[in-house]
Parts: C-alpha cells; structure tokens; sequence
C-alpha cells in the first residue's frame, strides 16, 4: 500500500515529515510547482513527469509497501524562479535545485527533471535495497 | 534489467571489473558505441572496516576527499588572513571535524547515486560484485550475500586499481588507519602520526595541520621520490615553517595501545631508537594492485613478479581479449585522468575504429601540499640523466604572489622552474610550479608543452597581472648564470 500526501507550503511539508519520519515508513518526496487557478502546475516539466512517476509508482507497488508519497508544492512561479529565499531552496536536508525532483527521503538519492521522465531510473530509486551504493 | 543479447556466443562484448574512473571511462565510451557492457565494483572493507560505494578510489577515498579537505584547511588560513584584508573575525574561530567528515561523505554519497544514474541512463548493467576469473571469457561475480553470478563478455577489461599496503610490524593492521579510513573517521584525529612522505603521506600531514591537529610525518628516506628534489626541499621547508614535524630516516617498529587511550609508536633510525605518543597514526607507505584478488592464472593473465602489476602493450595484457588500464598497469602513473583517457581511448580502438594510444609521456599532476606544487615533464635530474648538464638550461626564479603582501604571508617557497633543452629553440623539457592554485596554474602549460613549447614562446607570452602564472612568462635567470633568482622589488 502507498499512502499519499500532498503539502502546499513548507510549513505544511515540514510537519509532515517529522510525523512520517516518526511513523519509520520509507518516504519519498517529488517537489513540483503550486498550481494555477486552472487546477495545472505552472511548471510544464511537473506536468509531464507527473503521469509517468505516477505509472511507475503502480508498477513499483511490490517495492512499496507501506511507503509514503509526499507531493510537495514549493510555490507559485514568481515564489520559486529567481528566489533563493524559497525555503526549499534554503533548507540544508533538501537544497531543492530543480523542479520535478523526487528524493528517496533520508537518503542523497535523487531524481531531477527529465530524469524523473525515465521509467527506467525510477525502477531503479524505488527499488533500490538500503545500503544499495 | 535483462541486458540485450549482444551479436555472438557471449553474455555481454564488454565486462569491466572496477568501476573506478578508468573502468567507468572504458565502459561509457563502449556503450556510446552501442556495445552491450557490464561493471563489477566491489570494495573490500579496509582493515578497520570502512567500505564506500561505486566510483572507486578517487571519488570515494583518494583525490576528491582529498582536494576537499585541502580545501577545508586552506580556508582556516583565508580566515585568519581576512582580518589583515578588513574583515572582523571572532577569536579564536573554531573547527568541528564532524561536520567536515558529513559534508564530504554527502558530497561522496551523492556522487556515487549520480554514477549510479548514469550507468543506467546508458544501459550499462551495475553489479556490485567480486570479480574473480574463471576462464579468458569467464568472470564469477562473488555478491555480498553469498551468491555468485556467472558472466561471460567477449572481451573483459581490467580496472581493479590499488589499495593502501601495510607495512609489517606489530600493531600496525590492528591500530594504525590508512587513507581508506581518514575522510570518513567518526572522531576527530587529533595528534597525528603520517608514516610515509608520498604524496598521500604528505597531503594528509598538510591538511591536518592546517585544520588544527597536531601533525608529524615519519620518513625512511626521502620525501615524494620521483618528484624533483630542489622543488621537493621547498615543500618539505614551506610544511616545516607551517608546524608540519618530520621524522627523517626513521622507521615503524611497533604500536601498541597505553592506558590511556593514546598509541605509542616505538621506532628506529641511524640515530638509535624513539618512541612518540600519538592519537592517530596514518600509514601511507605505499599501494598494492589488487590483481591476484582477480585470480588472473585462471584466465592465463601473467602479473610482474614484483609491482603484480599488468604488463599491457597498448593496454593489451599478454591474453589477447583481456586489457587492463589505471592503477594495475606495471610502471604507468597512478592518476585518475591518466586511467580515464586510457580507458576512453581504449574502448574507441575496441569498438570504433580508431588509432590514437594512450601518451603517458608529460602528464601534470599536483601534490597538494599546503603550499601546492605542481609540475609536467622531466625533472631537473632526469633532464640531466638524459641530456647532460651542458644540453640543458635551467631557468629558475623566486616570486611574490600579491595577495601575500597585505597578511604578510611566508613567500619564501614561491618558486618556479622551467627545463629547457639549451639549443635554440630551446624546447621545454619540464615545468616547475610552487605556490597557491598550483594545478590551475600547470594546467595550462601542460597543454602547451604537448603542443610543443619552447622558452622563447614563454617569452613572447604577455601575462595577465597580477597573477601567479604570469611568473612563467617573466623568467630569465639561468642556474648556469649564477645570478639571483630572488625578485628585488614586488613588480618588477
């Protein structure tokens, strides 16, 4: 079983990740853009990366169980782009850097941007055993 | 992930056993070429049990760690030099060994995944495995659970490097730690111990000693042999005058534990004997090859009988399917971007037709002392073993970096050296460099020097000021002059 989440703002992200860190459970993150009125990320890469994450994450099920998938929005365009001060950025555990990324929580294991469109990357970050290295 | 079947009787064209700079090289350059390739990397855990994931030495344990560290150090002394330069800085500043060792193995860490990422971007297939021969196209792949994966390629590349050797006397496996431990040690090292004054010995010596810790370097017989002595003396003189001890013509007879906590080290030189008290003590006296691990006889590999090092004629060992390039070649420079070109060059002889060899001739490299000294090319001795003293000219000049003045640093090893044949036009031999940016600085005139330099390019070079490379395109006096090669003023 995965167990969803979605945060919308660091506050919320932060809370969040200390009752799953508490709960023991593996956890990964993907950081993606805060949506528009219209109900879509502003950040095209998010859009496109978010069905074929979402399809691996299906096929990955086995390797799942009892995980937790954390969406995280970072912001609007103008609170992300150009702004070193977004939190994400600032926070010494994330160094967010690009947008998507998904982060095997806990770990330096990370997938940015088109990498998050190869589902053959993302078999291998969902998959991987711990001390995999 | 169920690699492609390549064309023929094998499992992959290409099995590479070490995934360290070289062997990763050879195998992305191979699968560029549409071959179908395989890596092993597999460490085996230090006597004090520390092991490090995919990319091997100098990503994990070797230059990396290393350069951070130097780097870590060097910044102790920007910081006490800021306040000559305006800035107010608390005393003391302090340093949390801690921290550095977390940030460096993050930064480690994250470089492993990214290696990671690539091989699988690219198809290559990652197994972290014991390589071990069966046959010429044979490897058993011995996992850290038990299992063994039989893998056969049609040829097989060799890139297992070296390990730190311990030499032998009572104690030193048990207490002493070797440059496999020293980036990720838990504690800070505190009193230092370094014995042997390679390059290795002395960079740790160096950047412990500027992070804080006390430090001595043991040395049987003379420091970075191979490397010019004149430059050599100033690197030894320059760590000298920052606290670095020396230790010379001694050598280890025991360690053992006090009471207390602290290692006693017993030791023996011309002189009689010693014994000191340490906290740590680094031994760093040299690398083994980690070719009999492979078991070669059993594909017919033949090693030297003293490095066990591959003896390769154009990276090819003496079975025709098998190369071997990096750190297990018999009498090649043990340098990463040496094993890279190697190995790059080899699989593109391999798998697309070309016919460049590897050049080890005039490859720089730079020891990062405090004082970094950075060189290509011969020696002052070599170029006069090969050419005699009246073929060759020397020119040789001390300098004062500008950024020096205004903290008042010791600019007392600035120094350089060009070799030069002595006949117009004066080809350049050798380049000598010590002083702050060494390896940005020789850099450069290693490229030069492949394209053939000579002194009077040098001279017709305009330099950029102020900056400490300029130096090369200022230097006139000659050794066979006699005249002084200290600068009088500080922009003449």
């Amino acid at each position: 079983m995965v167990y969803s989440h979605r945060t919308t703002n660091y506050e919320e992200f932060i809370a969040l990740m200390k009752t799953l860190e508490e709960s023991k459970q593996k956890t990964f993150v993907i950081f993606t853009g805060t949506p528009n009125e219209s109900g879509e990320s502003w950040c095209s890469d998010c859009v496109v990366a978010d069905p074929v994450i979402k399809k691996q994450i299906e096929q990955n099920e086995e390797h799942l169980k009892d995980t937790n998938i954390v969406y995280a929005q970072v912001g609007k365009r103008e609170e992300w782009k150009n702004n070193n001060d977004n939190p994400f950025r600032v926070d010494k555990k994330i160094r967010l850097q690009f947008l998507p990324t998904l982060l095997k929580w806990g770990t330096l294991h990370k997938l940015q941007v088109e990498e998050c469109l190869k589902p053959d990357l993302l078999n291998m970050i969902f998959k991987d055993a711990e001390d995999d290295s | 992930m169920a690699p492609v079947k390549p064309s023929g009787q094998y499992d992959f064209d290409l099995l590479v056993i070490g995934g360290g700079s070289g062997g990763l090289a050879c195998a992305k350059e191979a699968s560029s070429f549409g071959k179908q390739v395989v890596v092993l990397d597999f460490v085996i855990p230090s006597e004090k049990g520390t092991t490090w994931g995919i990319g091997g030495t100098c990503v994990n344990v070797g230059c990396i760690p290393k350069k951070l560290m130097h780097q870590a150090s060097l910044l102790g002394e920007s910081i006490q030099e800021a306040r000559s330069y305006g800035w107010n800085i608390p005393d003391p500043i302090s340093f949390n060994w801690e921290s550095l060792v977390e940030a460096v193995q993050n930064h480690i860490k994250s470089v492993n995944w990214v290696t990671r990422v690539q091989l699988r971007d690219k198809k290559i297939e990652y197994v972290n495995g014991h390589g071990v021969f069966e046959d010429a196209h044979t490897v058993v792949a011995k996992m850290k659970n038990g299992k063994e994966r039989r893998i056969t390629a049609k040829d097989i590349v060799i890139a297992v490097g070296g390990r730190p050797r311990y030499p032998d006397f009572p104690g030193c496996k048990e207490y002493c730690i070797t440059s496999d431990d020293l980036f990720s040690l838990p504690t800070s090292p505190g009193n230092t111990l370094v014995i042997g004054a390679g390059y290795i010995g002395l960079e740790c010596a160096g950047f412990l000693k500027g992070l804080g810790y006390e430090s001595t370097v043991m040395v049987r017989s003379m420091l970075l042999r191979g490397f010019d002595r004149g430059m050599v003396n100033l690197v030894q003189a320059e760590m000298e005058d920052k606290g670095v001890k020396f230790l010379i013509g001694k050598i280890p007879v025991k360690v053992s534990k006090q009471p207390n906590g602290k290692l006693l080290v017993e030791w023996k030189g011309d002189d009689g004997i010693g014994q000191g008290e340490f906290d740590t003590v680094l031994v760093a006296t040299g690398r083994k090859a980690l070719s009999e691990e492979l078991n070669p006889s059993a594909a017919g590999l033949q090693v030297h009988p003293e490095s066990f090092k591959f003896i390769t004629n154009a990276e090819q060992t003496n079975i025709p399917n098998i190369y071997a390039v990096g750190d297990v070649l018999h009498e090649r420079p043990e340098l990463t971007p040496v094993a890279i070109q190697a190995g790059k060059l080899l699989a593109g002889r391999l798998y697309n037709g070309i016919q460049e060899q590897m050049d080890y001739d005039n490859v720089a490299t730079t020891v990062f002392s405090p004082l970094e000294y950075g060189c290509v090319g011969l020696t002052e001795e070599d170029a006069i073993n090969r050419y005699t003293e009246n073929e060759i000219e020397v020119y040789h000049a001390y300098y004062k970096p500008t950024e020096f003045f205004i903290p008042q640093k010791n600019v007392k090893h600035c120094y350089l050296k060009v070799i030069t044949l002595l006949k117009a036009p004066q080809k350049v031999l050798g380049m000598h460099f010590i002083g702050p940016q060494a390896g940005e600085v020789i850099q450069g005139y290693a490229a030069a020097i492949k394209a053939g330099l000579t002194y009077q390019h040098l001279k017709d070079t305009v330099g950029i000021h102020p900056t400490v490379s300029e130096e090369f395109t200022r230097v006139a006096i000659t050794k066979r002059s006699g005249d002084d090669p200290t600068p009088q003023s500080c922009c003449s």
